[in-house]
């Protein structure tokens, strides 16, 4: 599976191609079933979480933000949000901003599904996604998810996005690689869960918040690696 | 007339040339071959599985000695102008190993490939690239930048003045004697740094211990994370820096004359040492952080 085509399975999933490059993917898809498959993860995903029920902002919310406003009637710049999210790089489909709140509450067991080709963990709709901690021991307070979808939701879509490319080329991994592989990405969970624990009971933590991102990004960093190292780009 | 057919046959000659010393290649499973190389010229070794040693000396050639299974790779050295290319490419899917010496000129940058290598590169005083999935790396020298890159296996850097980038996910990184601005990321592995003399230091790892012992300058920016391991940092009183550790977890010690304020409760640490003009910044999520005197020494753990 080439990148250029996993690349393009979100504007598929969305119905954003024309005629045209529709018609091309889908021969694509016949002759590569490991896209059909990527394609068709990603649909269980959107219609896994298109089940979520509605995330209510927890109590105090409001307070919070309306304490970080500039008083009524001050002068400030009118920002254009488009302008502004395209300039952070946080233009991403509605399905992506969901999943990212499913892949964090699969993230625990994700790793062994997506290196060794096991079932998904959970094939249900995730139940995670708020309220106290559960098996997959992800989210531990409610006021964690809404701040945590919002700062980093691109990064875990872009994560999700990766560990599906990653699933559908792990054959091409040679054993020993893949093992360290597979070892540092659990490392990498475990620090995540960690700082998602924490972030339960200390929600304000600039250092957890931070510290949480950044992991993160190492992730995606390792998973970038994986990719490269599975697509003989060495 | 009579000059482009004068220009022609030189071109011709020299084409000539050109394809009998820079297409050398052997099948034989031993390739010896000295190559005379001008300046700016770039060395890349692309390897699969054994072992690739650079080293140097005083003359502006190449010298390979290369030693291999023909029966599983092909060898070829190719002159690029401005790069030598030193490639194995391999014939069956076997893992056997090749083992290629190569001397350079001192000046010379180096550039190495592979899979399962291990890379030693002596005395090199120019930039170093080394990208391996496997395999130990070991760098005595470096100049400009220096950037290694191992999956799985450990670095070793010594002696270098450079800006250095380096990655092991899974092993520990080692600097000695390093000058130079520094960026280390780990997710396993350790970190060590000793004999170390920088003006900005990041260093990222997940599950490993950071230790540096060595001289942070005045005015530098230092930040240092890790979610697991331990981290001991050695400060001479006299360093110009504000020192802030971040950490959910983890215990906090000093072993400085300067007095380390607890902003928050457990959690996070201030401390001013001399004017305080740089900025040093340590986090750890669990890990214990000792900031020490390396006059007094480390002290005893826990």
């Amino acid at each position: 599976m080439e990148n250029r085509w996993t690349e393009r399975i979100s504007d598929y999933v969305d119905g954003t191609m024309d005629a045209d490059e529709v018609r091309v993917f889908e021969a694509r898809m016949d002759e590569d079933p490991d896209l059909a498959a990527a394609v068709a993860d990603v649909r269980a995903l959107v219609r896994d979480a298109a089940a979520l029920p509605p995330v209510d902002p927890p109590a105090g919310l409001w307070t919070a933000i309306a304490g970080d406003l500039p008083p009524r009637g001050a002068a400030g710049p009118v920002v254009d949000l488009q302008e502004e999210r395209a300039r952070r790089g946080m233009v991403f489909a509605r399905w992506q901003a969901i999943a990212a709140a499913v892949t964090l509450a699969l993230l625990s067991g994700a790793m062994g599904w997506i290196l060794r080709g096991e079932p998904a963990p959970s094939d249900g709709p995730p139940t995670t996604a708020r309220g106290p901690a559960v098996e997959t021991g992800v989210w531990v307070d409610e006021a964690v998810p809404a701040r945590f979808d919002e700062e980093n939701a691109h990064l875990a879509a872009n994560i999700h996005e990766l560990e599906v490319a990653l699933r559908a080329q792990r054959g091409r991994l040679d054993e020993e690689t893949l093992a360290v592989v597979e070892d540092n990405l659990a490392a990498i969970d475990e620090a995540i869960r960690d700082a998602l624990r924490a972030l339960g009971q200390d929600p304000d933590s600039s250092y957890l918040r931070s510290h949480l991102a950044s992991t993160m990004e190492r992730k995606a960093r390792l998973l970038e690696d994986a990719n490269r190292l599975s697509r003989r780009e060495i | 007339m009579r000059r482009h057919a004068l220009l022609r046959t030189v071109f011709a000659l020299a084409a000539w040339a050109a394809l009998s010393t820079a297409a050398a290649r052997a099948d034989d499973g031993r390739f010896e071959r000295v190559l005379p190389v001008g300046d700016d010229t770039r060395l890349v070794v692309e390897h699969h599985v054994g072992l690739v040693v650079v080293t140097v000396w005083d003359r502006d050639e190449v010298a390979f000695d290369v030693d291999y299974d023909p029966e599983f790779y092909e060898f070829e050295v190719r002159d690029r102008g401005l790069r030598i290319h030193a490639e194995f490419t391999p014939l069956r899917g076997g893992r056997a190993a090749a083992e290629l010496l190569v001397r350079v000129p001192t000046w010379m940058p180096v550039e190495v490939r592979g899979l399962d290598v291990d890379v030693e590169i002596e005395g090199v005083l120019a930039p170093i690239e080394v990208d391996v999935v496997g395999g130990d790396v070991f760098v005595r020298g470096g100049r400009g930048e220096v950037e290694v890159r191992s999956v799985h296996g450990g670095i070793e850097i010594q002696d270098a003045i450079a800006e250095l980038d380096l990655s092991s996910a899974h092993d520990d990184v080692e600097l000695h004697d390093c000058t130079g601005e520094i960026r280390v990321e780990c997710v396993n592995g350790d970190v060590r740094m000793e004999g170390l003399s920088s003006g900005s230091v990041e260093i990222e790892t997940t599950s490993g211990d950071v230790l540096i012992d060595g001289t942070l300058e005045p005015g530098g920016d230092y930040f240092v994370s890790t979610h697991a391991g331990d981290v001991a940092i050695s400060l001479l009183p006299e360093t110009d820096l504000t020192v802030t550790v971040d950490t959910f977890d983890g215990n906090v010690r000093a072993r400085l004359d300067a007095t380390l304020e607890e902003v928050e409760r457990g959690k996070r640490y201030r401390m001013v040492l001399g004017t305080g003009e740089g900025r040093l910044i340590v986090e750890s999520f669990a890990g214990d952080v000792i900031l020490y005197d390396p006059k007094r020494g480390r002290g005893k753990r826990g």
